[in-house]
């Protein structure tokens, strides 16, 4: 059977801008079969099975290639219990609904923390994910779908109306930033034209005191610096479909974010290679969706995209705890944020 | 390799799982330089692999594809899952066959038996997409061989190598069967027990076409063949130990004796008693008696394997003080051994088996039976074939009055054979009546029935009686099962090959490729036959000098049956005369 769990379901667990892939099915280990010591495990608690590691509890290994490298096997139907496992290097990562704690349903073993157990007789749709693989569990009766889930690789096609930031860009005093958004402008396609524009909305600052007091006097007048007022103009002028549009390459780009960034947060642990320019890069991108956010706030769109980058956000706070204060600050882009957005998570990555 | 060792981690629940697997031998381990290295030894709460201990073996199961890895062993402990029945036949076949494979048991194999092994469990091997059923019985008979690998390693305290398994199924007298699911055990092995590289198979199943990846595969076509490659000459070395109580000696010669005299059908392969024999001689001090055991055994081994050997002949007084079933016994080998190799010389042996005879065949004893098969065969190769013919026939009916219709397989089959020889179709008719009649039976046994199957083909083609086709091919089949004797196998292969005419057939190559095997030993059979293929050939062609080639082969190979033959021969055209009366 092959079925694609609806966009209710991963949206339920806070990633609704990844895609799903191919559904394989997989059946409760046969009951009967136990090779277990003492009480039988039917009549144990998942607390209670997680407190004595789940020692003589029969699992049956599972291989599907939904799966990927993930090493995955499944309890009897008594107990309803699924033990995935991370590749050598990766941590597993589980997303729950957001009514569900964790520590109630997922036993992560302290001596093996690549391995997770879950109890899916009391959170039945469960997304989890190690390295570039990610499924989608959806327990029933008789078993589980295992759906494979990425982030979506389709790119903002087209707009209605492009942002013109080349004549913004014109305009600019800022030279950093011009130097940082010139390439977007350079790549020539929607959404990094997008990109752009949110970042001259966001980061644009004034270079000195006399710019900044002139700012404001064409504030109050009215007309304010055309690099800033301009791209908000150009929002609040989009077509609907170009708002959906853009909404939805929002959630798709939060997705893949939200999946970077736990990732970002195991290097940070095992201080891998290069683990400080990976964080940069997630904050940046972190930023990039913020600037896109002040866009779409101002073409008057829905929560939706908000509600997206929460996960996002929560992972970032992790990760945000993971770095300390291991990055020096001396990233511009950053910087900047942190002079806005002190509270920003991703303005304290770098 | 164990998926927690490949992910470089295990929970409490994979550590104890893993720690008695890992404890129990090294098959599992990762190399010492893998990142897992000290993963495992903080596992096993070892400093390193261990060492092979006697009776622990791994071996692998098989359920669609998912393959089941498992230690089998003799310790205390729990069994993660329980034998079934067809499992425990095999254990119990095992049993059986480990005393008929060994050239001799100096320690009980009840203690190895009495105890059902134990099943440690390693872990599960999905060769494709789908999921492991939880396995809590095991069936099935393809830990046959690993089974008998265990007692034999309790039985004689000697570890196995770390690097083996072995998937075959086993029967009682030692013959390994093929298993199902070989690719999917394979795929097992690699993935779980990367210590492992050498696969013992059963010789039939060698030529699957399974994808090894790096395995050796072992075929081997009985459980003493598959002894001889694991322990080697260790087992002698270990034999030689256990002759040096005085007591354990003579119990050991005895039993030598003893075994020599059971007969052909009892064993598959002689070869290891003519070997351990042969060590014991040299290496024990032997009082004169146990001497003659041995040497006794040692020449009855060569003469089934090789026919070859030097049988001595015991004094007057010792043959004596035997019961009269073990003196007519003794005397049959004698006989026998004098017809297949020439000596002893019949002239030494004729006032003792005169003794022994009585007027009537109806009124000897079985043993009696015996001696006049052996004296018959004698009568074969020393120009009275028809003499020969009438007594084997008569023999036969005699075994199957006597309810004993197993024991008429031999004289029935030299009965079919010398029809063939002396052109006798009426005999043959006879023969095969008689042969017939006993089939729905199943009473010749394996063995039996391949000596039968064997003279009755030869013979038919002879004479030119119907179906040629089915007598081709029944010939066919006992040439290409590996499992079969060699002296059978390689005589069905020249009967085939001169039959079809076909030389540059498949069974040429093999009968050439098993002629040239360097072990001496093990090409006798194959050796005679290629000569007696070159001499059919030469005489099918006329060639006369390279007809007196091949005879002069032979004789370097079969001494003293053509030493016999050349007395028969009188003045008919000798090379000829070889071809057809050569009676192997």
């Amino acid at each position: 059977m092959t079925t694609v769990p609806p966009h209710d379901t991963l949206g339920s667990l806070g990633i609704p801008g990844l895609a799903a892939a191919e559904t394989s099915r997989l059946t409760w280990a046969a009951s009967g079969e136990s090779q277990a010591l003492g009480a039988a495990p039917a009549a144990l608690a998942f607390a209670t099975l997680a407190a004595s590691g789940f020692v003589d509890v029969v699992f049956a290994s599972v291989a599907m290639p939904v799966l990927g490298r993930l090493d995955a096997a499944v309890s009897a139907s008594t107990t309803r219990v699924m033990r995935v496992a991370a590749p050598r290097g990766h941590g597993v990562h589980v997303h729950l609904p957001s009514d569900v704690r964790m520590d109630d349903v997922a036993y992560v073993p302290d001596e093996d923390p690549g391995t997770v157990y879950i109890d899916l007789a009391a959170a039945p749709t469960v997304l989890v994910r190690a390295g570039g693989d990610a499924v989608v569990l959806q327990a029933d009766e008789s078993g589980v779908a295992v759906t494979g889930v990425a982030p979506r690789l389709d790119a903002l096609a087209s707009l209605d109306v492009p942002p013109p930031v080349a004549t913004w860009l014109a305009t600019s005093r800022d030279s950093w930033l011009v130097e940082q958004v010139t390439p977007l402008v350079d790549a020539a396609d929607p959404w990094s034209s997008v990109v752009a524009a949110g970042m001259l909305t966001r980061l644009t600052t004034p270079s000195s005191a006399d710019e900044a007091r002139a700012w404001l006097d064409a504030a109050r007048r009215g007309t304010a610096e055309a690099t800033v007022a301009g791209p908000r103009q150009w929002a609040r002028g989009l077509t609907a479909v170009d708002v959906e549009r853009l909404q939805a390459q929002v959630i798709a780009d939060a997705a893949a974010l939200c999946l970077d960034v736990e990732d970002a947060t195991d290097d940070v642990d095992a201080r891998a290679d290069g683990w400080d320019d990976l964080v940069r890069e997630v904050a940046h991108r972190r930023d990039d969706l913020e600037g896109v956010l002040l866009l779409l706030d101002a073409a008057g769109a829905d929560a939706p995209v908000r509600s997206a980058l929460a996960v996002v956000d929560r992972e970032g706070a992790v990760l945000r705890l993971a770095v300390g204060g291991a990055v020096p600050h001396d990233d511009e882009r950053l910087r900047r944020v942190w002079l806005k957005d002190p509270d920003a998570w991703w303005a304290h990555a770098g | 390799m164990l998926a927690e060792l490949e992910r470089g981690a295990a929970d409490r629940a994979a550590r104890a799982r893993l720690a008695p697997v890992l404890r129990a031998g090294p098959w599992c381990w990762p190399s010492r330089d893998h990142p897992s290295y000290d993963l495992a030894t903080a596992i096993a709460g070892t400093n390193s692999a261990p060492p092979m201990t006697p009776a622990a073996i791994p071996a692998v199961t098989v359920e669609d594809r998912c393959g089941y890895a498992w230690v089998l062993h003799l310790a205390d402990g729990p069994s993660a899952v329980e034998l079934g029945r067809e499992t425990l036949r095999s254990w119990d076949a095992a049993s059986l066959a480990l005393p008929r494979s060994v050239p001799l048991l100096w320690r009980t194999v009840d203690a190895a038996h009495a105890r059902v092994p134990r099943v440690l469990a390693v872990g599960t091997h999905l060769a494709g997409a789908g999921q492991a059923v939880p396995c809590r019985i095991v069936q099935g008979p393809s830990f046959g061989l690993a089974f008998f690998l265990l007692q034999a390693s309790r039985a004689f305290g000697a570890p196995l190598p770390p690097d083996l398994i072995a998937t075959a199924a086993i029967r009682e007298d030692g013959v390994l069967e093929p298993v199902g699911g070989l690719d999917v055990k394979l795929a097992t092995i690699r993935a779980l027990l990367p210590g492992v590289r050498r696969v013992l198979v059963a010789a039939t199943q060698a030529s699957d076409p399974v994808d090894a990846g790096g395995l050796e595969i072992v075929p081997v076509r009985s459980a003493s063949q598959a002894l001889d490659l694991v322990y080697g000459e260790s087992l002698a070395d270990l034999l030689l130990q256990a002759g040096a109580d005085p007591q354990k000696r003579q119990e050991l010669a005895e039993w030598f004796f003893r075994f020599s005299l059971v007969g052909r059908a009892e064993l598959v392969d002689w070869a290891p008693v003519a070997s351990a024999a042969a060590r014991a001689r040299s290496g024990w001090p032997l009082t004169a008696d146990q001497a003659f055991q041995i040497a006794f055994a040692q020449a009855v081994a060569e003469r089934h394997e090789f026919n070859a050997g030097v049988l001595p002949v015991p004094d007057e007084a010792w043959l004596q003080a035997r019961p009269a079933p073990l003196r007519l016994q003794v005397l049959a080998h004698l006989v026998q051994q004098c017809a297949d190799t020439g000596a002893p010389d019949f002239a030494e042996l004729a006032p003792r088996v005169a003794t022994m005879r009585v007027p009537r065949l109806i009124d000897a004893q079985p043993m009696g039976w015996r001696l006049e098969g052996a004296l018959a065969r004698y009568q074969a190769v020393t120009g009275q074939p028809r003499a020969a013919m009438e007594t084997q026939a008569a023999l036969a009916r005699l075994y199957v009055e006597a309810l004993s219709p197993a024991d008429a397989s031999f004289p029935l089959a030299e009965w079919l054979r010398l029809s063939g020889v002396l052109g006798d179709r009426h005999a043959f008719a006879n023969a095969d009546a008689l042969r017939e009649s006993l089939v729905p039976l199943g009473a010749f046994g394996l063995a039996g029935s391949a000596y039968v199957d064997l003279a009755r083909s030869r013979a038919a083609l002879r004479l030119g009686i119907e179906p040629r086709d089915a007598f081709l091919a029944r010939l066919h089949g006992l040439a290409t099962d590996p499992t079969m004797a060699s002296h059978v196998r390689w005589s069905a292969a020249r009967a085939w090959i001169g039959a079809t005419s076909d030389e540059t057939s498949a069974m040429t190559t093999a009968l050439a490729a098993a002629a040239s095997t360097p072990d001496h030993r093990r090409r006798h059979a194959a050796a005679v036959n290629a000569a007696l293929v070159a001499l059919d050939t030469a005489l099918a062609t006329d060639q006369g000098d390279a007809a007196a080639v091949a005879v002069a082969g032979l004789e370097t190979l079969e001494a003293g049956i053509l030493r016999h033959l050349a007395q028969a021969c009188g003045d008919r055209p000798w090379p000829a005369f070889v071809a057809l009366h050569y009676p192997y």
